[in-house]
């Protein structure tokens, strides 16, 4: 862990997060604009977006379900009874003067989240509520001078806001929680928790206190898009407070926002006194009652989900913590990999893991896409690079063999494993009966070296694979040519 | 840029009662007025259920003076304004169907007089028919006087 990560011993930071994922439905929470990203500005705007006067919000029971099916997913408790109430405040992007939230009954109560990995012990972290509320709109300060643009398009997409109990106490910690979470919205097709697109932001409270004394004061950083800018923001914050603490000041309590170009955390520009925003429970929405058999429907229609998974492959597979958490928290991945395990032959699953972790993610790496793009643009289909495993699997190949097949596979999406052997002339060479001639010829004409390695010189072996192996331009089966040559080696004539 | 152009699209009886609707939502109020008011409103609405078990439809004037304040010299802080909502307000809090029919002219007066008719919950069928029969039977649709 970089030392920017922690404080000084006896120092705790206490963190809680506030994470805003984006329901991925067709259309928004009360209204049928469409919510696709990357809509050229204000065309996905209806007139309840932009709260025309007159116009009214209607539900959208697919958020709903998307939302039920999270609370189950995370462990939480359904209210069978939610209300939707107004949050008011005056802003620009904000047409309705008012975002419909959930704040007395909220959708959900309770939940965890596990986290674990190689240097964090698994830790549970409470979930303590989630609610459903409309996003507001976007305001862009940059694209004409002395003014603001308004973008409604974003207007009144469903949110759910999910807020942690303040139980993680490093970058590290909040990472790993939001990287689950992530994961567990996904694998359920909730939400897409593309950082980037904005589809999951992170507000994160942030506090320090000496270890097992009273929690000190809070400041909380807005808007976080990114997992690296969030542990940059936590690091930064706590140390900044610690500084005001040593210096036997104050924390003030206040919202800032995380200047990603300084790596600095600074307090919001424009803060006006604590906000009085008048919830109250709004006119024109019935509460949402959602019957016990209702909801325990959606809780039987859910998807494996990634925690489970990493155990199954664990048991079934014979995979490492490591390895199945590597392929088992993205539903793609975790499919594509129990796919090829299906379809190739000769290979265990944990080497079909190996090669996925290593040769596969490597060129997804290199190409600078994910894995469905190399399936879709690049032909890489699970049964695709099932032949071209099987080819390895089966001795027709080696691995170093398969590594230069994959790479041409990718440059041509339609050529076949097998053609390109025939192509390259890559078949393994696995037969005795070609191999044999060739070493015996090789020992004949280095004798010295034969007669080093039956007085004890071991090490003379490794010469005399490398020696065969360029004989053979490589082609050799590693496994075949080493029992040979040991066999004449030691002295088993023909 | 929100103040001027509320400022300028809405008169002054419009902007009290925004005021007011925000005043009474505001922390230290909300339980005392707007919570209070959201009770009587409940024990207004079961009052109507009860009147619609005996009754398929109620009948009231619209105004309650006949117009008398309407038609002073228009003085916004006249509390009798208020007044005038005096029938039309309590069925609109129940979320009741009403209806407002001319009747024809005050005799003294010559002005128009109405008369307000309220239905149960989903019966505007019911609501409109009567209102139909009505103005057949007293002969007050337009034209025909």
């Amino acid at each position: 862990m970089a030392s920017d990560d922690t404080l000084p011993a006896g120092w705790q930071m206490v963190i809680g997060l506030e994470v805003h994922a984006q329901i991925s439905s067709a259309s928004k929470l009360f209204s049928g604009a469409a919510t696709a990203f990357g809509a050229n500005a204000n065309e996905q705007v209806s007139f309840i977006d932009g709260a025309l006067p007159g116009m009214l919000p209607c539900l959208n029971i697919v958020c709903v379900e998307k939302a039920i099916m999270s609370a189950h997913a995370l462990g939480g408790e359904v209210n069978r009874h939610s209300v939707f109430e107004r949050k008011n405040y005056f802003y620009a992007d904000l047409p309705q003067g008012y975002q419909i939230s959930q704040l007395q009954e909220p959708l959900m109560r309770g939940g965890k989240i596990t986290i674990s990995s190689e240097d964090v012990a698994s830790k549970d972290i409470a979930i303590e509520r989630m609610h459903m509320e409309q996003d507001a709109g976007k305001s862009l300060h940059d694209m004409l001078v002395g003014k603001t643009c308004v973008d409604l398009n974003r207007s009144g997409v469903a949110l759910m806001e999910i807020v942690s109990q303040p139980e993680m106490h490093s970058p590290d910690e909040a990472s790993l929680y939001v990287a689950k979470l992530r994961s567990i919205l996904r694998a359920i097709g909730a939400c897409d928790g593309n950082m980037q697109e904005g589809s999951l932001r992170v507000d994160a409270n942030v506090s320090v206190r000496r270890e097992d004394a009273a929690l000190g004061t809070r400041c909380e950083i807005k808007n976080l898009n990114s997992l690296r800018f969030m542990r940059q923001a936590i690091a930064y914050e706590a140390r900044r407070q610690l500084a005001i603490i040593d210096a036997d000041g104050e924390v003030a309590q206040e919202t800032r926002l995380f200047d990603a170009d300084k790596g600095e955390t600074r307090s919001m520009r424009s803060k006006e006194e604590a906000h009085d925003y008048r919830y109250f429970p709004d006119p024109d929405i019935p509460p949402l009652v959602l019957s016990a058999e209702y909801i325990a429907s959606l809780k039987a229609g859910l998807p494996e989900l990634p925690d489970a998974r990493i155990a199954r492959f664990i048991a079934e597979h014979g995979l490492s913590l490591y390895e199945a958490s590597l392929l088992a928290e993205d539903s793609y991945i975790a499919i594509y990999f129990e796919d090829l395990v299906g379809k190739v032959e000769g290979l265990s699953a944990k080497a079909v893991a190996n090669w996925m972790a290593g040769e596969l993610f490597a060129r997804v790496k290199e190409h600078d896409v994910d894995l469905s793009k190399l399936v879709s643009d690049f032909g890489l289909s699970a049964t695709r690079a099932a032949s071209l495993l099987s080819l390895i699997g089966l001795d027709k190949i080696s691995a170093r063999a398969g590594k230069v097949i994959l790479d041409k596979m990718l440059e041509d999406s339609t050529a076949s494993a097998a053609s390109l052997v025939e192509k390259l002339g890559l078949q393994q060479l696995g037969d005795t009966k070609e191999l044999s001639p060739l070493l015996e010829k090789l020992l004949a004409e280095n004798s010295e070296q034969v007669v080093a390695y039956r007085d004890g010189k071991a090490a003379v072996f490794g010469w005399f694979m490398g020696q065969a192996m360029q004989l053979t331009k490589g082609r050799a089966d590693p496994k075949v040519l080493s029992r040979l040559l040991r066999e004449l080696l030691s002295g088993n004539k023909k | 840029m929100i103040s001027l152009s509320r400022g300028e699209g809405f008169g002054a009886e419009v902007q009290r009662r925004i005021l007011m609707g925000t005043h009474v939502l505001s922390s230290g109020y909300y339980e005392d007025i707007y919570l209070q008011a959201q009770k009587v409103r409940r024990l207004i609405c079961e009052a109507y259920k009860k009147l619609f078990g005996l009754f398929d439809i109620l009948i009231s004037p619209v105004s309650p003076d006949n117009h008398a304040t309407a038609l002073k010299k228009n003085d916004e802080h006249d509390p009798l304004q208020y007044f005038q909502d005096f029938y039309t307000v309590p069925p609109s809090l129940a979320g009741l169907p009403c209806l407002s029919m001319p009747m024809g002219k005050d005799e003294e007066t010559g002005l128009p007089f109405a008369l307000q008719l309220i239905g149960n919950h989903f019966q505007e069928d019911q609501l409109v028919n009567t209102a139909n029969s009505l103005e057949q039977h007293f002969k007050t649709k337009k034209g025909e006087q």
